[in-house]
This record gives structure tokens, C-alpha cells and sequence, in this order.
């Protein structure tokens, strides 16, 4: 399963990135890391991107970006 | 007299550090730019108990690691400046994500201090730490501070002191999260954070205020509401409180001219002083009250946290055409004044979406443009001038968009922009950082923009004024014959009249001067323009005009701030070059469209 596939308020744990190094190297500095729980909080207006709660962290990720992160 | 001790100052954006910058520094603070680069580099000399600490202020930044697109300047600075200490700040409530920050500090081998803010706020929030069990664990010096009000600041720079005296150990943890020579594992490093480090911090978990704020300000159907209505209190004050401050200014110069035109000099010197110079200085200055309130602002959206809202509400769309969200506050600016909101592209970390940011700024229609709409509207367009006008600022935004999508597609640099942004907690802003914040903005405008403009407007009052003896800027001046030689170009656009030619290029100097100027070389007031326009333009042509004015070369002020934050002659020729060339293809087809409809 797919992050942007994580409903609302269901936790999941990472466990790959598949996208360019550049982006996987932000990704990891905000705590996107093999292992790592992640919790889909809500969405923007638009519903691209969401918002997602990491490492105590809220952070926004567009569904195309999570779309490359593998979970739990 | 000891060496002065180099203290670079390295966090996450949102932890506290301009507020520890500015408690440590007080107004003793040198802004300017890093060598090359239009990120602000900020130092800071201070003297602790005989000793000479420089602080240096790093941009905010979530990795140093040498793969990251990230600000570029912090490693650099790290790796060629060789500071003697580094002090981290780090934001408590969120230990564990700082922390990876630290690691990566770290693998380059200088002293590091950690200093612990906002702990009066993780401690209110129910989140417990032992902080001297922190240190031990990290074998690294922690100091709790609270930033914004300068709480234990001596206790931070006595570390200063012993630790840039003491010898340097690598921990002896290190070799369990280092991967190969200069980086990191992520992975081993949060390891050692949960084995080590989150014994003695335990945390609550969920953020209510966040979600409950975020629950109103990005909802569904309020969150663009909301965004609008504070742009429009935040337009409305801005300009209401400048007006009487540029009205000030200007009243003040009028007295200097009048001092001027007293002294008697020679009609030379006195209009080189007059019209050039202080009406030079009058149009930088004129700019300077609305950068500073609209900075005052934009400070306070950033610092409260809001910022990063606005930029995650429209970036579907903004996505579509190569960009992201987080030029859509820079373009709402645009629709105000472009220098601030070219200046306000800042807060875009993305080299190549800064670029396109600043690129289609002008195509913002500005309010100095709206005066020209309205005057032109008013003769031509009587029954239909708010449908036109409107027209004229959606076809702004239109072309804005297509040429950004143009442009992500033609610039070749680190690919787009991923778009993977922080929401950080809402907190109010400190009056005394957003002041400081909006001081240097405006103080950085007249260094650097103010002297570029400055001695634009003497040239074009020397064009306008020479040979010696003809009426200031008449058919007679050399600016005249120039439009009169220009005028041909335009009069495929149905406005080929000379004195369309020489009211645009005064309209370089500021969009609204097209009106004066017409009227000066037509000998009449604005209201006899009236009688005067329809028999040299039809309304198409009038049409025309109007997209002209909107698409080409914004205000030698604009030009000269993009110049400053493109950093580069060639890529602001190049600007000017293609606007006037896009100008130019668009006014042609609405008038011939125009015509096609029976404007002519």
C-alpha cells in the first residue's frame, strides 16, 4: 500500500521511498524514514496535497509524491 | 586582544532563531546578501566579558546533507568559513526531527552547542524531558533558552566561551550513525534517538491546537474565504496607511523644490535638481512606506504560521501549470505593488520556481496601472468599463500562468519544485522581530534598488530635457524624437500617435505617469483628454493600448528589484526583451480581434 491509499486518521509505517534521491533526502530530513509511523491528518481545500503527522510533525505531501512512498 | 570567535548559527526554519539572533545582537546587525547568492546573510558582532563573538545567521534549513537540493549556502558556509562553534537551536516540541539536523552537523567534526527553545510551551503542552540527561546521552552541551524573550542568553554565550576553548571529540556514538565520509544515516540516527534519547522525553502526541486551527483556516469551503478577506484587510491597511505617509513625503519635497526654485539657479541646475534629482529620490522614497507595511505584514503571516497555509490551498492548481502554491501569496501581492511582492518571492526556496515567481510578477496588474484603465475606459469603453478593466486583470493572471508553465518547461535547473513543506505551529508573532523583519526589507530596497532607480529617473529626465532650451519631455527632446521614432512599431497595434511612444516610456518611470504625460504633450488637463483621445485612437486601438500597458516592462522600480533578486543583468535583459515581445503579440491580436468586432 501506497501513502496517498492511507485513509484520514490511520496510522501506517514506512517502508520505501521510490522517488528521485533529491526528494527522498527532504523527505528523510522531515523524519520520512523506513520504520517511521505516519498518520494522514487531513486534507487541503483542494484535496492535493494532504497533510500528514510525522515525528510529532505536521507536514504537507502532494498525493503524487506520496503516491512513491511504500508502507505498513 | 583575543581572536574574534565565529559562531554560526544553524536551525530548522520556525524554531526561534531570528528572535535569538536579534536578543543576542540587539540593532547591532550587518544585513546583506552571501557572495553570489540573493539569500540574506545577517552578522552580528558582540562584545561578551572582553572577548569578540561574530554571529552569523545561516537560513533556515531542514539538511545540510550534501545530496539535498536545500539551501546550498549553510554547508558551504560550514565547510569554507570554518566557524569555531555552532549553535543549533532547536525547537523542543520537536526534538526528534531537529535532532536529525544535529547528526548531520555532526559529520562535518566542529563544536557544536544545542540550545533548547519554546520549552516553556513543550512543558505547558505536557511533554516531560530531562535535559541534562539530553546532554549526556548526545555528549553535547545543552543551554534552555526562550528566544523571544532573551531568557538565558549569558548562560548561552558563556558556552561560547569554554567550549571554543575546550578540545574537540568526536561522541563516541558517531561511528554508529555515520555513513561514509561526510553523511549520515537517517536511519541508524533515529535509531540511536529512540534508544537513547526518548527515555527521558516523553511527549504527548497530538497537537489539538494545530488540528483545531487548521480544522477553520483550511476548510473546505472557508479556507479561501478567509484568504481573501485577510489579503483585503491587509491590502486595505497597508495602503491606507501609507497614503498619508507617501502624501508626507511627498509634501516634503515639494518644499525642497520650492526651496530649490528659490535659490535661483541656473534653469539648467535647478531642473536637473528638481525633476531629476529630487524626483528621483521622491519615486524610491514614494515606494518605501508601502514596502515596510506590506513587510510588516507578510512578517507576521510567516511567523505566525499561516504562510504555509496559503501555500498548500491552491497548489493543485498552481501545480498544472509547473509551479507550486507557494507563489500564489507573491502574485496576490503583485496585484498591490510588484516591488514588494517580487521581493516577497523570498520565501520560496526553490531556485527555478523563484525564478518563474519573479518572471510573471509584472503580469499582476498593479494599482498604478488602474488610474490609465480607468481614465481610458471611462472615454472609450463608457457602458462596459468594470467588464473590460476586470478583463484586463484576468488576462494578467492568464498569461501569468501560461508563461509559468512556458517557463518550467524552457528552465533546466534542479527540476520543480517538490513541494514538501512544513505547517508549523501557530504562534503570535513578536512585534520587535516582524518590525526588525520589515526594517530590513525596506532598508535593503534603497540600498540596493533605490541607487538603480535613482539614476534611471535622471537619464530619462536628461532625454526629456536636452537639446537644452525645448519643453521638458515635448516632440522637441531627445526622448521625444526617440518616441517619434518608436511611434511606427506601435501603429499596428492602433496606437501609433508619437505621443503614445513617449507617454510609455515615461510610463517606465511609474505606470500613472502615462496620463500626466499625455496630457502635458497634448496641452491639455486629464478631463480635456476626453475630447482629444477619440481622434487619435479608436477604441480598439485604446484596447490595445491598455494590454500593452498592462504586459509591458513594469516600473524602472520593479525592474530594478528584480534586477536585485534575479541577481543577474543578463536574465532582467532578457525579461524586459521577451515582455516587450509578448506585449507587443497580444496588444496586435486584440486589436486586430477588436477591429474584427467593429471596435475600429
Amino acid at each position: 500500500m501506497f501513502l496517498n491509499d492511507l485513509p484520514i486518521n490511520k496510522t501506517g509505517t514506512i517502508k520505501r521511498i521510490f522517488t528521485d534521491d533529491a526528494v527522498k533526502e527532504r523527505l528523510h530530513s522531515f523524519g520520512l524514514i523506513k520504520g517511521v509511523e505516519i498518520i494522514p491528518v487531513k486534507k487541503s481545500p483542494l484535496g492535493c496535497p494532504r497533510i500528514y503527522r510525522c515525528l510529532n510533525t505536521t507536514i504537507a505531501i502532494r498525493n503524487k509524491t506520496a503516491k512513491q512512498i511504500e508502507i505498513l | 586582544m583575543s581572536k574574534t570567535i565565529i559562531v554560526g548559527l544553524v536551525a530548522n526554519p520556525n524554531t526561534g532563531k531570528t528572535s535569538l539572533l536579534n536578543s543576542l545582537t540587539g540593532m547591532n546587525l550587518h544585513v546583506g546578501n552571501w557572495p553570489g547568492k540573493t539569500v540574506e546573510k545577517k552578522e552580528g558582532l558582540i562584545n561578551f566579558r572582553g572577548n569578540k563573538i561574530k554571529l552569523v545567521d545561516l537560513p533556515g534549513t531542514y539538511s545540510i546533507n550534501p545530496y539535498s537540493n536545500e539551501e546550498k549556502v549553510v554547508r558551504e558556509f560550514l565547510l569554507a568559513e570554518n566557524p569555531d562553534v555552532i549553535i543549533q537551536i532547536i525547537d523542543v516540541n520537536f526534538l526528534e526531527r531537529n535532532l536529525l539536523l544535529t547528526f548531520e552537523l555532526l559529520s562535518l567534526g566542529k563544536k557544536i552547542i544545542l540550545a533548547f527553545n519554546f520549552n516553556k510551551e513543550a512543558r505547558g503542552k505536557g511533554i516531560s524531558y530531562d535535559t541534562d540527561k539530553i546532554a549526556e546521552a548526545l555528549e553535547l552541551p545543552i543551554i534552555e533558552i526562550e528566544a523571544h524573550i532573551g531568557a538565558n542568553k549569558n548562560s548561552l554565550l558563556q558556552k561560547i566561551l569554554e567550549i571554543n576553548n575546550s578540545v574537540y571529540n568526536n561522541p563516541s556514538y558517531f561511528g554508529t550513525i555515520a555513513k561514509g565520509e561526510d553523511d549520515i544515516s537517517h536511519r541508524s540516527a533515529l535509531d540511536f534517538i529512540k534508544q537513547k534519547i526518548l527515555l527521558f522525553y516523553k511527549s504527548s502526541g497530538n497537537d489539538r491546537k494545530i488540528a483545531k486551527m487548521d480544522n477553520w483556516l483550511l476548510n473546505r469551503y472557508l479556507a479561501l474565504p478567509i484568504f481573501f478577506l485577510i489579503i483585503y484587510l491587509l491590502f486595505k491597511t497597508t495602503f491606507t496607511f501609507s497614503a498619508p505617509l507617501v502624501n508626507g513625503i511627498d509634501y516634503l519635497f515639494s518644499l525642497l523644490a520650492g526651496i530649490i526654485a528659490n535659490l535661483n539657479l541656473p534653469s539648467f541646475w535647478s531642473s536637473l535638481f528638481i525633476d531629476g534629482i529630487v524626483g528621483g529620490v521622491g519615486s524610491v522614497l514614494s515606494f518605501t512606506p508601502l514596502i515596510f507595511i506590506l513587510f510588516l505584514f507578510i512578517a507576521i503571516l510567516e511567523d505566525s504560521g499561516y504562510l504555509a497555509r496559503t501555500v498548500i490551498m491552491l497548489d493543485r492548481i498552481f501545480h498544472k501549470f509547473g509551479i507550486s502554491g507557494q507563489t500564489f501569496l507573491p502574485m496576490i501581492l503583485g496585484f498591490g505593488c510588484n516591488v514588494p511582492a517580487i521581493m516577497a518571492t523570498r520565501t520560496i526556496h526553490h531556485k527555478k520556481e523563484r525564478m518563474i515567481a519573479i518572471f510573471i510578477n509584472s503580469f499582476m496588474s498593479c494599482s498604478a496601472r488602474l488610474p490609465v484603465y480607468v481614465l481610458f475606459t471611462a472615454i472609450f469603453f463608457p457602458k462596459n468599463a468594470t467588464t473590460v478593466i476586470m478583463g484586463l486583470y484576468l488576462g494578467g493572471v492568464a498569461i501569468g500562468l501560461l508563461a509559468s508553465l512556458l517557463l518550467s518547461k524552457i528552465i533546466k535547473i534542479n527540476g520543480e519544485n517538490a513541494l514538501i513543506i512544513e505547517l508549523p505551529p501557530y504562534r503570535w508573532p513578536s512585534l520587535k522581530n516582524v518590525i526588525k523583519h520589515a526594517w530590513w526589507q525596506m532598508s535593503m530596497f534603497i540600498k540596493k534598488a533605490g541607487t538603480l532607480i535613482l539614476g534611471a529617473v535622471v537619464v530619462i529626465w536628461l532625454l526629456a530635457s536636452l537639446p537644452w532650451g525645448v519643453g521638458y519631455g515635448s516632440s522637441d527632446s531627445i526622448l521625444g524624437h526617440i518616441g517619434q521614432f518608436v511611434a511606427p512599431v506601435f501603429r499596428p497595434l492602433g496606437f501609433g500617435h508619437w505621443s503614445f511612444a513617449i507617454a510609455l516610456i515615461f510610463g517606465l518611470v511609474a505606470k500613472e505617469v502615462v496620463i500626466g504625460t499625455l496630457g502635458t504633450l497634448h496641452g491639455v488637463s486629464e478631463d480635456g483628454l476626453a475630447s482629444i483621445l477619440p481622434s487619435l485612437i479608436n477604441p480598439a486601438g485604446a484596447l490595445a493600448l491598455l494590454v500593452f500597458i498592462l504586459l509591458y516592462v513594469p516600473c524602472l522600480a520593479a525592474v530594478a528589484t528584480m534586477k536585485k533578486e534575479l541577481g543577474s543583468w543578463k536574465l532582467t535583459s532578457v525579461y524586459a526583451i521577451s515582455v516587450m515581445a509578448i506585449a507587443w503579440v497580444v496588444a496586435f491580436l486584440v486589436y486586430k480581434i477588436g477591429l474584427m468586432l467593429g471596435l475600429g
